[in-house]
Order: structure tokens, then sequence, then C-alpha cells
């Protein structure tokens, strides 16, 4: 019998629970069906959200105060993951998930639309998108991290 | 425009007293300044000289030392026997300094007790030998507090000595070092050294000392303390049977180290087998224990790629087919991690490994094993041992697939580098050269003229200007390499780190040897010049042939933090806290204290200063300073992108961690 969606991205992320990389973890039943997935990453807060009914899952408000043209490059940096040149293991594969940032009022979501049932994939890359998003801000956006998400300087 | 100033320069000062620097050497005594003798005819003049009597003093015979001995002397017999390598400092606490001087201690007398810390920290990043630092008491030990504090982070063993009072005034404020029954002056190193000792009862000083020794040799290198009181110094012994305690220090410290536990072994054998993209961090552990031929062996037999986090750079070489330390974007393709031999874990999320990654962590103590990024795997060993058991026990391996895919990201982070030199440029303009050409210029200095690219021990030091540097920066020999910021991300060290570095070079200790007297090259802000700048008469004085790259942006890195809205006439309260006067002339400072001095306003003139600063290290023994006006402005993304760098840790980029 096929898991269910809350099942896998459940065992998915409780992976890095166990293992002490996401603390305070706690699942809590939201709106419409939707089941929320609550962590403390790096000491920050952050709240995965699940839709099955919509297929989705969602990192909300991932990133905050982001100015225009650093989420330019955001885009860009997520459009070049999907490169078929590069090695499966740091690619996105839209046969699998669309990948999207979507921006309100300043705050940045990740929206991951699972195709064809592949939960356990979506929430592989999720994870794995948190870690390469924050390389690609140190490398390229070093004041952003100091201004707005209080990290030191050096 | 390009000036060049040489008004005080050596070469200069030769040519106007007549004599040619080779006549001058060949009469000059050897290792001595060519200057010495022929200084005191020009004395009208007041050019820079040594002192008569400084060569004749380096070169004095070591007066003969036998029982009876003060203790003071008793203490540097023990510090010999140790093989104390060097001793750096300011004067004070005459009687230790002098008998450490005179026990044959290569010593060096800088201009602050801080500057000599540093200094301290930099010839064991560079070397792995302790050095010593002596202060008077009190205000000169509390001068040396950030050093000490930056070498515990470093993990960098400092003997630090400092003197005190009488004991036989303890309680009555008379004397310093002593207050109401403290020792105060051993709280003020508590936490940041590994050990230390207000050494009361004379006949223990060999035992004290042997402690210092032992603490500083084995486990975690830390530093120690020691304060030794007037009236202990002056005790006299007749013969060494007068002492309480006086070993060989085969009988008090051992070099044995602990090795690993088998399973430990083949469950890491196992892990690093399965693995499809493993990963090795080079910690300063594995240069402290001199384990780089393990390190290549293992990492050639398995095919790891490996990269680097420590105080020093070059342990794995940066021209190794399997360095990655020059390929960041492979960073997150990594599943398994060896971390050998780092001292100082850093949070995660400073490493850019995937939130997946399996770590197995090699440290020589349990306690550490854990801390901070939760490990697959623990080892306790030696690093030198751990890295000979993995080998033993590795298969061979091959990882085409995986060598290939980090060869492609060094040549995405290179290619990525010149795409950054060339937008920035046009940048530069007469008066303001832009950081990417200094960057430039230094690469083509390192690797592009007839310098041989091992050739010279670096000092990468600044804070801004760093992170272009880094990226050209290659480390091809264990220490050839000094990260200055790592871990405090300090940047006011660097010209007190370049004296450390050329103690190293003149001593040729340690893994130096086989470049000894090799030019330094040394890079900083002016803000790092700021702190540390005075100790160029330092290396002037020794004849130290460093070469020292002052991004000179007017102002502290902070700046562009904490500065107003880019074209507004209105300026925050705040703003000139981070600003200097402009255009200062660090070259004329460098040249007024007996450097030689360049100063460079366009872009295409830092590689030729370079170059002449090279010949002036070579031919003459001379430090220079190279002072590249730039302007701070060029650190507003919104003019000048993409203006301060961001960096990916570990590897050439890197320097917190």
């Amino acid at each position: 019998m096929a898991r269910l969606p809350a099942e896998v991205v459940r065992d998915g992320l409780k992976v890095y629970a166990a293992r002490g990389i996401f603390q305070e973890f706690r699942e809590t039943q939201g709106r419409s069906g939707k089941t929320r997935f609550e962590f403390r990453l790096l000491d920050d807060p952050v709240t995965v959200e699940l839709a099955e009914r919509d297929h989705t899952l969602v990192i909300r408000n991932m990133l905050r105060q982001v100015p225009a043209a650093m989420y330019a490059d955001l885009q860009q940096f997520l459009a070049a993951l999907f490169d078929r040149e590069l090695p499966p293991h740091r690619r996105l594969d839209r046969r699998s998930a669309d990948v999207q940032f979507v921006k309100r009022r300043g705050q940045v979501s990740l929206v991951v639309r699972v195709k064809h049932g592949r939960y356990r994939y979506a929430v592989e890359k999720l994870v794995s998108l948190m870690g390469w998003v924050r390389t690609h801000l140190q490398q390229w956006h070093p004041a952003y991290l100091w201004e707005v998400a209080g990290e030191s300087e050096g | 425009m390009t000036k060049k100033k040489t008004s005080m320069s050596r070469r200069r000062f030769l040519k106007e007293a007549g004599v040619t620097a080779g006549a001058a050497a060949a009469v000059a005594p050897a290792g001595a300044s060519a200057l010495t003798g022929a200084a005191a005819a020009a004395a009208p003049d007041a050019d820079i000289r040594l002192a008569p009597e400084f060569e004749p003093s380096r070169a004095a015979p070591l007066p003969e030392r036998t029982w009876p001995m003060t203790a003071a002397n008793v203490f540097a017999e023990c510090c010999k026997a140790e093989g104390l390598a060097a001793f750096i400092h300011c004067p004070g606490n005459y009687t230790v300094q002098n008998a450490l001087a005179e026990a044959g201690i290569p010593s060096y007398g800088g201009r602050h007790d801080g500057h000599m810390g540093h200094a301290c920290d930099a010839f064991y990043r560079v070397t792995g030998e302790i050095a010593a630092i002596n202060a008077q008491w009190g205000g000169c030990l509390a001068m040396g507090m950030s050093p000490f504090t930056i070498a515990h982070s470093a993990c960098s063993p400092i003997l630090i000595l400092s003197g005190a009072g009488r004991v036989s005034d303890e309680d009555t404020g008379r004397r310093k070092g002593m207050v109401a029954g403290t020792w105060r002056d051993q709280w003020m190193t508590t936490g940041v050294t590994k050990w230390g000792k207000t050494i009361l009862t004379a006949d223990r000083v060999w035992e004290h000392t042997a402690e210092a020794f032992r603490q500083m040799k084995t486990g975690i290198p830390g530093s120690t303390h020691l304060i030794f009181p007037n009236d202990v110094l002056a005790a006299r012994f007749e013969s060494p049977r007068e002492l309480s305690y006086h070993y060989d220090k085969a009988k008090y410290r051992t070099e044995a180290s602990p090795h690993p536990e088998p399973r430990a072994v083949t469950a890491a054998i196992d892990l690093l087998r399965k693995a499809e993209r493993p990963m090795i961090v080079c910690g300063q552990g594995v240069f402290v224990k001199k384990a780089w031929d393990e390190l290549k062996a293992f990492a050639e037999r398995m095919q790891i790629p490996v990269t680097e986090a420590a105080p020093q750079k070059g342990t794995f070489a940066d021209d190794h087919p399997l360095s990655a330390s020059a390929a960041p974007d492979s960073y997150g393709s990594v599943d398994v991690v060896l971390v050998v031999g780092h001292y100082r874990m850093p949070p995660l999320g400073q490493w850019a490994f995937p939130f997946n990654a399996k770590y197995i962590r090699i440290h020589p103590v349990p306690e550490e094993i854990g801390r901070d990024i939760p490990i697959d795997v623990g080892i306790v060993s030696c690093e030198k041992a751990a890295l000979q058991a993995l080998n033993d026990e590795a298969p061979r391996m091959s990882r085409d697939s995986w060598i290939a895919e980090v060869r492609a990201a060094e040549e995405k982070y290179n290619a990525r580098r010149d795409e950054i030199y060339a937008q920035c440029r046009p940048y530069s303009e007469p008066g303001a050269v832009h950081p990417a050409a200094i960057a430039r210029a230094v690469d083509e200095f390192q690797h592009h003229g007839d310098i041989p690219k091992d050739e010279l021990t670096i000092v990468s030091g600044g804070y801004g200007i760093a992170r272009y540097t880094r990226q050209y920066l290659r480390a091809y020999r264990p220490g050839q390499i000094l990260n200055g910021p790592y871990w405090e991300i300090v940047v006011g060290p660097d010209i007190a780190y370049t004296l450390g570095v050329g103690v190293a070079m003149e001593l040729g200790t340690g893994p130096q040897a086989a470049h000894r007297g090799a030019p330094i090259l040394t890079i900083t802000g002016d803000a790092g010049f700021g702190i540390t700048g005075l100790e160029m008469e330092t290396l002037a004085k020794y004849r130290i042939p460093a070469i020292v790259v002052v991004y000179n942006n007017n102002a502290w890195g902070t700046w562009s933090a904490q500065r107003g809205r880019a074209g507004s006439s209105d300026r925050p309260r705040k703003e000139h806290l981070h600003l200097f006067q402009e255009n200062l002339r660090y070259d004329k400072v460098g040249e007024a204290l007996g450097c030689h001095g360049e100063y460079v306003t366009e872009a295409a003139e830092v590689l030729p200063a370079l170059r002449r600063a090279y010949d002036v290290a070579v031919n003459d023994r001379l430090p220079t300073v190279i002072n590249v006006q730039g302007k701070k402005e060029f650190w507003d993304g919104s003019v000048y992108p993409p203006a301060i760098l961001g960096k990916v840790e570990p590897g050439v980029g890197a320097y917190s961690y």
C-alpha cells in the first residue's frame, strides 16, 4: 500500500531531526488539510507546509526583506539548477517537481509542486535547497546575511 | 600617476655614502647588515641606520654556562633542552630575557608586547614550533591579551613569560604583580591559556618549566604562562642536586600518541568506501603532526578530494589533482566529510557541505568529537596515526566522475574570478586602484613571473582586500600561507604576523627549512597597517625581506555597512567613526622606519612595484611597504558591483574557519 504524502515528508524531515540538524521538530495540522512541520535550523525557525490537495511543499517566508535585485538573482540561480548538464545530485528534475520562489511584500517563499507523487524526491531537494541557497547567499550576497539575517561579518 | 619614493632606502644611502652594496657587504661581519660600518660616516645626514652595536651583538659568542646557576638560567636551560625555537619579545623582565638570549635561543626584540605575541602565534602557524614571549608584568602583559586570545582560538601554543614583585612582598601591595595576596597577572591569562603557574618555590623552576612544555606539546596545543617573582629568579643553585626536580624531558612527557581503535577505522573505511562523493577537510592538526605525506597517500589511495580549513595552508598542495580548495561549488555535492585535525569546528551552516552529509571526525581527544556538527564515526587519535591506519585498511579506489566534478568546479571558480576581474577592471582610475587589480597583480607575481610559485611565504590578511586576493593566492607546500583572520576574524595583526613568519624564514624552522631566507608577501589593509605597522621597523632592523601590500582605501572595512546612503548629502552621525584621513602615505611611514617604499596610484603599476620590492628583498634584504591607493567607495555595490565579495568555507576563499 502506498504511503501517505504526510508520512513520506515526515520521515524525510525526521532524519534530520534525529541527527540534530533540525531542532525542536514538531508537527501540527493547519487549515484546509495542510500539515505544518516546524523546526529550527541554524537557530532560525523554519516552517515546511504540506498541502496534499495542491501537491505542494512550501517553506513559508524562507527569506525576508529581499531586495528586487537579489530576488532576480535568486530566480536565475534557481533556473540554473534545472540545467540538464548538471550531475543528477545537483540538478532539479522538472519531471519530478516544479520549484519556484514566490515573493510577497519582500518575503520570499520556496514552493515545490510535487509531480507523480514523488514526495520523497521533493523533500530531499527541499532540504538540499536550504543549503544551496545559503551557500549562494554567502558567496554572492554577504551584505544581506549581515544586515538582514543578522549574521556576523567576517 | 605612479611615484616611486626611495629617499631613505638603503640603496640610495649606500650610493650617497660612496659605497657599493657589494663592497659594504664584503666588509660586514657574517650575517651583518652592510649599513653598519658605512652608517657612522654619514651620521651628520641623520640617515636611518643600524646601531653599530647591533650586528656585533647578534654575532657575539654565547657565554659558557655551568653550575652554579641562577633559577633564571635553570629555566633557560630547560627551554633549550626542549628546543624552544624562538624568543620574540619587547624588553622587560630582564633576568629571564637575558637568560634566554644568552642560552642561545634565537632572540628578536620588537616594538610592542602585543605585536610580539602575534609574531609568536604566526611563527607557530607556519612552523609548528613554539616561540616564547616575555613581558615585564601587568600593563605590558595586558598588551598581549589580544594575541593570546587569537592564538588560543588558533590553538597556537605560546610560552608566555612575565615578571612579578617579590614573594616576600605579598600582601603589602608594594610590588607590582601582586595585589592583596592575589596573583593578578595569573588571572589575566586564565581563559586564554591551557595552563599557568606563578613560580613560588625556586627549586621547582625546572619542574614548572617542564610542566609548561608538557602542556604545550601534548594533546590539543595551547599556550602556557609562567610568572617569575624577582626573589625566585635570584635564587642560586650550586648543582642540579639542589633542585627538587631535574629530569630529562623523556621522563616528564611522552612522544607517544593516541592510536585509533581498529573498529573505528573499519567503520570509517566502510563509510568512505560506500560514499559516492566524499571529501577530506584538512585542519591544523595535520600540519602540526607533520602528517602531510600520510594525508596525501590516503587521499590518493581512496581518491578522495581534499580541502583545507586551518590557520595555515598548503598542508595539501593546491595544485594536487585531488585538491578541492578552489572548487567551492563541489562542496554542495559531498555525501561524506572526513574532518581530520580540525581543532575549532565551525557551527553548522558555516561550511558549505549539505545538511545530509555524514561526518567522520579524527581528533586527538574525545571531548570535542560531536560538538557543533553531528558525527557518524569518531576516531580518537593522533592525526598521523589515524591517517596511517586508514591507509593501511583502505581499498584502492577510483572516483573518476566525482574528481571530474571537482575539477569542473575549480574551472568554474577560476572563470568566475576572471569575470569579476573583467567587471571591476574599468573601475580603477588614476588615484584609485580597485582591489581586483591588486589581486590580479598578486596572481601574476606569484604564478606568472620568474619566481617559483612555492617560493614566497604569504601572510594572507586584510578584510575586504582579502576577499579578492584569496581568489588567486595558492599554497603548494606546508605552511606557505598563513591564514590571518582565522577564527577571530581580525585584521590588525598582519604586520606583526609578518615578523613571526620572517623569523621562521630567517631561521628556516620546521617545514620552512627548504625555503630559508625566502621573501615574504603580506596582504593587509590600511586598518591592519594602523594597528601593527610600527613593526615594519623591526622587520627593517632584522633585515627581514618582507613585501607588504597595503590596500589603502581611507576607511575601516566596516564603512561599507555603516555608511550613509550613496549619493545623499545627509551623513549619519556614526559614519565618521569608520573613516580615516584620505591619501595617507603608508609608504613614507615605511621609509621613515628604514624600509623601502612604493606608492602606487594606478592599476598597471601594482605588478612593477611588486617586482621592484622583490628585487629589494632579494638584493638588499630590506622590507618594502607598497601603499596602493584605493577608495572606500569601491565597497558601494550600487555603484561598483560586486563590491565586497562573499566567501565559501572551507577552501581558498575562506578564512573564518
